[in-house]
């Protein structure tokens, strides 16, 4: 049951070696979504690449971009009151200027995504089995029967009991975790090299969270897919990716493979996602080290850095001046965006006097003066950019 | 099997309610049919016919016996002789109806249909303002002035299709069909106003639901995901009101059955309201009601079909 066969027959690891360079190539990709209170960047100058049997992890909170970043990548963005800057190329095709009628040739073929609802993203009207079969009678022209063979050769891939029963049931007679299995088989169906997962995890039950996410990894490896795994959670990522991209206010501002990241965290944000996660370690009712404040604006963004305004290590520096993405001297492939990383040592400092003061770290950002809140309006400080 | 039985229980009384308030409404209305039949005779000869037509009995009574009648197939006589009963009335009107209502939700649905999901689709474009101002127009201009526009230009002045009449489709389809033409699109023009504004909204809400941009990521054509998974569930609405509709097209194409002359059960009930003919336009009345009554059970059911979270729920 665990080693269930493979949709595009090839055998897992066999070809690990054969294709190094990468099947996604993202540069300086921004977004912008049009409002009445003028442009929204949600996705800002980010940037990475993506090989085949490799998964990225991009990590944020809600409003970071990561979900327009995947959205994006897939063409799957409304087409009007939206622009894209920068280029996407897959697979040596440049597809920023795809249209709908390009970009399905390589919808559910090449590349697929796992939603985040699996109980609003399954149609509640149509039987689970036609759900699969549709798309590899339309898009590998099987006939009926294979589809349907291939498609309960599916559910049981993606370890769904009695699969020829629940073929013929609606989404509604399903579980939440059982209904997000059959999703990843509809994503799966047509064997594609891509695989976004969109926050697979945030509708279900914690229970079966890990299942769903082991499934994933599961599948990425024996298919030999690119992954790219969308999530909240630190946690969800740290043994289920190669690369993480932690996004924050719609940019990259730490990338590193897993292992540096976790070693060696540069980027506050980063620190404090992580803190943000309960630890079975610690004693019950311990206080958890919450980030303060809320993400900016993003149709007027800060002019430093957006974190600036939750960081406890912030300096006047951070607010004047945005950092740039860096690559750390010790590894070049870490790259992170911060004049005081977490090591630091003015920031070891900080913790220090938190430390001493038996405080959280989180709780008070370091500028006290800096306004979370937009400062009254000032004609002087109106720049042309917003309208 | 246990819901059906109460649903169908559920159905007589609602037919017995119906029945009730009617024939009590027709009571109220002024006029006494004895004095319409005994016109310019004398008060005694006028109290002769009321007795003799029973209507000095109380309205509970004349209901009951009403009903008792109704219930064994007797759907009553006609005060005065009309050169027929309301049976045989009935017998040539309801089929005429019937088809003039299924010919005209077919045309309704065949246009609003694809109209809908198209101007949902493609909303706020050029095309979808098009079809809803047209649409309001259709809306805003009364059916009979439809009817009178349509019979002058396509009978009156290009003679292209009979300007009235009703042929029985038994006795000959073609002409049973050319016939059918005019009286079915002047009705049919209003409802695919209605049918398609209805599912033009629940289809916009339903595109932007996950499994449509799901869809999408599967890789699927536009026309699939519009006609195959989105239109089933955005067109609960449309047949809600499809089926109370159909009482409003059984019985009240009163106009449009007047202009182009067909002999439906408007032209039967408005006849028999004005000669204060009780029994018979009573039963007149309990058969539209059935029958709206019935289809709407029908639609019950179509949920169900249409929905599968209804099914098993």
């Amino acid at each position: 049951m665990s080693n269930a066969t493979t949709m595009d027959g090839t055998p897992g690891g066999a070809h690990a070696a054969v294709q190094q360079a990468p099947l996604l190539e993202v540069n300086g990709l921004s977004v912008y979504f049009d409002t009445p209170r003028g442009a929204v960047r949600s996705v800002d100058d980010i940037s990475f690449t993506l090989s085949r049997g490799r998964t990225l992890g991009v990590v944020g909170e809600s409003g970071s971009g990561k979900s327009v970043t995947s959205k994006a990548i897939m063409g799957l963005l409304p087409r009007s009151g939206r622009r894209i800057e920068g280029s996407i190329v897959y697979d040596g095709k440049e597809l920023t200027s795809y249209r709908d009628a390009e970009y399905r040739s390589l919808w559910g073929t090449d590349m697929a995504m796992v939603f985040q609802d699996p109980m609003t993203s399954l149609n509640p009207v149509m039987k689970i089995g036609r759900q699969i079969t549709e798309s590899l009678q339309l898009n590998l022209g099987m006939d009926r029967q294979t589809a349907k063979d291939s498609a309960i050769g599916l559910l049981s891939a993606v370890k769904i009991p009695a699969p020829e029963k629940r073929f013929n049931e609606y989404p509604g007679q399903l579980s939440g975790g059982m209904r997000q299995r059959v999703v990843i088989a509809v994503a799966l169906a047509c064997g594609p090299k891509l695989l976004f997962a969109d926050e697979p995890t945030t509708a279900l039950d914690v229970t079966v969270q890990a299942q769903i996410l082991d499934l994933l990894a599961e599948q990425q490896r024996d298919r030999f897919m690119a992954m790219v795994l969308v999530t909240h959670d630190l946690g969800v990522v740290a043994g289920r990716a190669d690369e993480i991209a932690v996004m924050y206010a719609g940019r990259i501002v730490e990338r590193a493979s897993t292992r540096s990241l976790f070693g060696r965290m540069k980027h506050p944000y980063t620190e404090a996602l992580l803190k943000s996660i309960p630890k079975l370690s610690s004693a019950s009712h311990t206080r958890l080290d919450a980030i303060g404040g809320s993400p900016p604006n993003l149709i007027d963004p800060p002019a430093g850095c957006a974190f600036a305004a939750r960081c406890a290590y912030a300096q006047p520096r951070c607010v004047e001046e945005r950092p740039p993405l860096v690559a750390d001297p010790a590894d070049p492939s870490h790259l992170y965006a911060c004049f005081y990383p977490v090591d630091s040592a003015h920031a070891a400092g900080v913790r220090a006097e938190a430390a001493a003061h038996g405080e959280l770290v989180n709780a008070h950002p370091g500028l006290e003066a800096f306004p979370q809140t937009p400062p009254p309006f000032d004609p002087s400080t109106m720049h042309g950019g917003t309208n | 099997m246990r819901t059906l039985a109460t649903k169908a229980a559920r159905l007589v009384v609602v037919i017995l309610l119906l029945t009730m308030v009617s024939f009590l409404a027709q009571s109220l209305l002024p006029g006494d049919p004895a004095e319409l039949i005994g016109f310019g005779a004398d008060p005694e000869k006028i109290g002769e016919i009321r007795t003799e037509l029973e209507l000095d009995r109380p309205v509970p009574v004349r209901y009951l016996s009403w009903l008792t009648d109704f219930v064994t197939g007797d759907l009553g006589d006609y005060y005065r002789n009309k050169g027929g009963t309301p049976i045989e009335g009935v017998k040539t009107a309801l089929p005429t109806s019937l088809l003039l209502m299924l010919y005209t939700q077919i045309a309704a649905l065949a246009v609003a249909i694809p109209l809908g999901v198209l101007t949902a689709y493609r909303a706020d474009s050029l095309f979808d303002k098009g079809a809803n101002i047209a649409a309001f127009l259709a809306l805003s201009v009364p059916g009979f002035v439809v009817a009178y526009l349509l019979k002058k230009y396509f009978a009156l002045d290009n003679n292209v299709l009979p300007e009235s009449g009703w042929v029985p489709l038994t006795e000959n389809v073609g002409e049973h069909f050319k016939h059918a033409v005019l009286p079915v699109a002047a009705l049919t023009l209003s409802q695919v106003a209605v049918y398609f504004r209805l599912l033009r909204s629940d289809m916009i809400a339903t595109l932007q639901e996950d499994f449509i941009t799901m869809a999408r990521a599967k890789g699927l054509r536009p026309r699939r995901i519009l006609f195959r998974h989105a239109l089933r569930p955005s067109s609960l609405t449309l047949l809600t009101v499809a089926g109370l509709n159909v009482g409003t097209l059984i019985s009240a194409a009163v106009l449009v059955e007047q202009i182009f002359k067909v002999p439906g059960m408007g032209f039967l009930l408005v006849e028999g309201v004005f000669s204060r003919e009780y029994p018979a336009t009573q039963s007149f009345i309990a058969i539209v009601g059935i029958l709206f009554v019935l289809i709407n059970y029908l639609v019950d059911f179509l949920y169900a079909v249409l929905d599968p979270r209804i099914r098993h729920a």
